[in-house]
């Protein structure tokens, strides 16, 4: 299972809440990471999100889309680190951020 | 002679008088201690300035713009005009600009200007200026649409751009975070610099972190109320583009000086102070752009986040050239130069920008 950010979602991810701006990190996790997520942990499958193709991300949609996986959605961290999958050619240093950003909401809620 | 003067048709007659000469006088009196207290605190070229303009624009403040006009370069005198300027607008006067004198502007200035005049305009105070006598000044400024804000009407909006005539000076506020302003503006100089549309991550990084700074912080109490305004231009021999990005808000010390209890960096100053020496803002902000505010006071690092994090594009070279200036602190990012400012600026200016030899990616 696939997600491509810059097709299914938005070539230009935007902010961290639809309030303060259009095309926001929680609308991706909301509309589209949760429901594929879920669908995968419960399918055992692999959840591939291809972060290439975009204008550029903010850190705020990043840390919002992904850390709020943990923090608002409470999915579970092994879920998550079994399933997601990340690509990013063009801005390899995402990877490690975005991992980063799930491992602090898992050490927030502790 | 003196029955004339003692005959009540006279006396009737110097009486009206008197009263009309005393109440011009009165007015006179007025006029003068208004047309005075307008001129307080002027300098002699102002003044003089001022008096030449006696009929149209006696009631502005005149205010007479540096010679060079270039935030990077002459910071202090810059930011002592634009001082002059903020408080006309707290008070709302009408200004004056003289920029006859003018013979160098770089494009922070022109940013400063062209948000100065739509800020003045949209809650209906006048603004005005004259031309440069430089050629090249003249036809920067013109070519910005700084005097096309000057003459034509503004309506108070969340949104405003203007755009110049060859699209090579492009000026946009807005109060959101809104990525396709970004997008829009580096596709189109990206054409000019590299023959191709392309992507550049970095500056849409940088752009998406500034909007949420403005957004969330340049307000003290209520979020999004700031505009942020980001002028782009394209050099003249389409090498370069250059980014600034301003904001009116309190700037980042007083921001976070701010932070009640609970929030992040409330108290960050102690906290700081246990792990590191400091004397004045600008060691600050060094402090802030390597992330050490960030570890230290939330004990993670940064991340990618907020202005340590557009120092990274620097550091990965999607940028170049980076400043900032925020209250009383300047700073040349890729020299290493901090300095304290003499006149303080109550919000955040950062330029950068880009060219051939930045990192960027082929638009799909």
């Amino acid at each position: 299972m696939i997600i491509k950010v810059a097709k299914d979602f938005s070539r230009k991810p935007t902010a961290r809440t639809e309030v303060e701006g259009a095309n926001s990190g929680e609308k991706f996790r909301e509309t589209l990471l949760v429901p594929m997520l879920v669908e995968a942990i419960k399918s055992s499958k692999k959840l591939i999100v291809d972060l290439d193709g975009t204008a550029g991300f903010g850190t705020s949609f990043l840390e919002e889309a992904f850390g709020g996986l943990i923090r608002v959605n409470h999915i579970e961290y092994s879920d998550i680190n079994k399933t997601l999958e990340l690509i990013s050619h063009e801005e390899p240093y995402l990877i490690d951020d975005i991992n980063q950003y799930i491992l602090d909401a898992k050490n927030e809620i502790k | 002679m003196k029955k004339l003067y003692q005959s009540s048709k006279y006396k009737a007659y110097n009486r009206k008088h008197a009263r009309s000469s005393i109440c011009a006088r009165c007015q006179y009196v007025n006029w003068l201690k208004n047309k005075r207290f307008h001129e307080i605190g002027l300098t002699k070229s102002e003044l003089a300035h001022k008096r030449k303009q006696k009929t149209k624009y006696w009631d502005f403040v005149h205010i007479c713009a540096p010679r060079r006009l270039c935030v990077l370069t002459n910071s202090d005198a810059v930011f002592k005009f634009l001082e002059k300027i903020q408080e006309c607008h707290n008070g709302n006067k009408k200004v004056f600009l003289v920029l006859k004198d003018v013979e160098e502007i770089d494009n922070s200035a022109i940013l400063l200007l062209l948000s100065g005049v739509i800020r003045f305009k949209s809650i209906g105070i006048d603004f005005d200026g004259d031309f440069p006598r430089n050629a090249n000044v003249k036809h920067v400024l013109v070519k910005s649409g700084f005097f096309r804000c000057i003459i034509n009407k503004v309506v108070p909006n969340d949104k405003y751009e203007v755009l110049s005539n060859n699209d090579f000076i492009l000026t946009h506020a807005s109060k959101r975070v809104d990525a396709d302003i970004g997008d829009a503006v580096i596709g189109k100089m990206s054409k000019a610099i590299w023959g191709s549309s392309k992507r550049c991550q970095g500056v849409q990084r940088t752009l998406i972190e500034l909007m949420h700074n403005t957004h969330d912080h340049a307000d003290v109490i209520n979020l999004g109320t700031k505009h942020w305004w980001l002028s782009v231009n394209l050099s003249d021999d389409h090498s370069r583009v250059s980014f600034s990005f301003t904001d009116f808000g309190v700037g980042v010390f007083t921001s976070l000086d701010n932070k009640s209890i609970g929030q992040k960096f409330h108290e960050w100053r102690s906290i700081l102070s246990r792990k590191f020496t400091f004397k004045s803002n600008p060691e600050i902000l060094k402090l802030i752009l390597d992330g050490k505010l960030h570890e230290t006071v939330t004990g993670k690092p940064f991340r990618g986040k907020g202005l340590p994090g557009i120092a990274m594009t620097l550091k990965r070279n999607q940028i170049s050239n980076l400043h900032i200036i925020t209250n009383d602190v300047f700073c040349d990012y890729e020299n290493s130069n901090y300095k304290k400012l003499e006149t303080p600026f109550s919000g955040t200016l950062v330029y950068w920008e880009i060219s051939k030899n930045n990192e960027c990616c082929n638009d799909n």
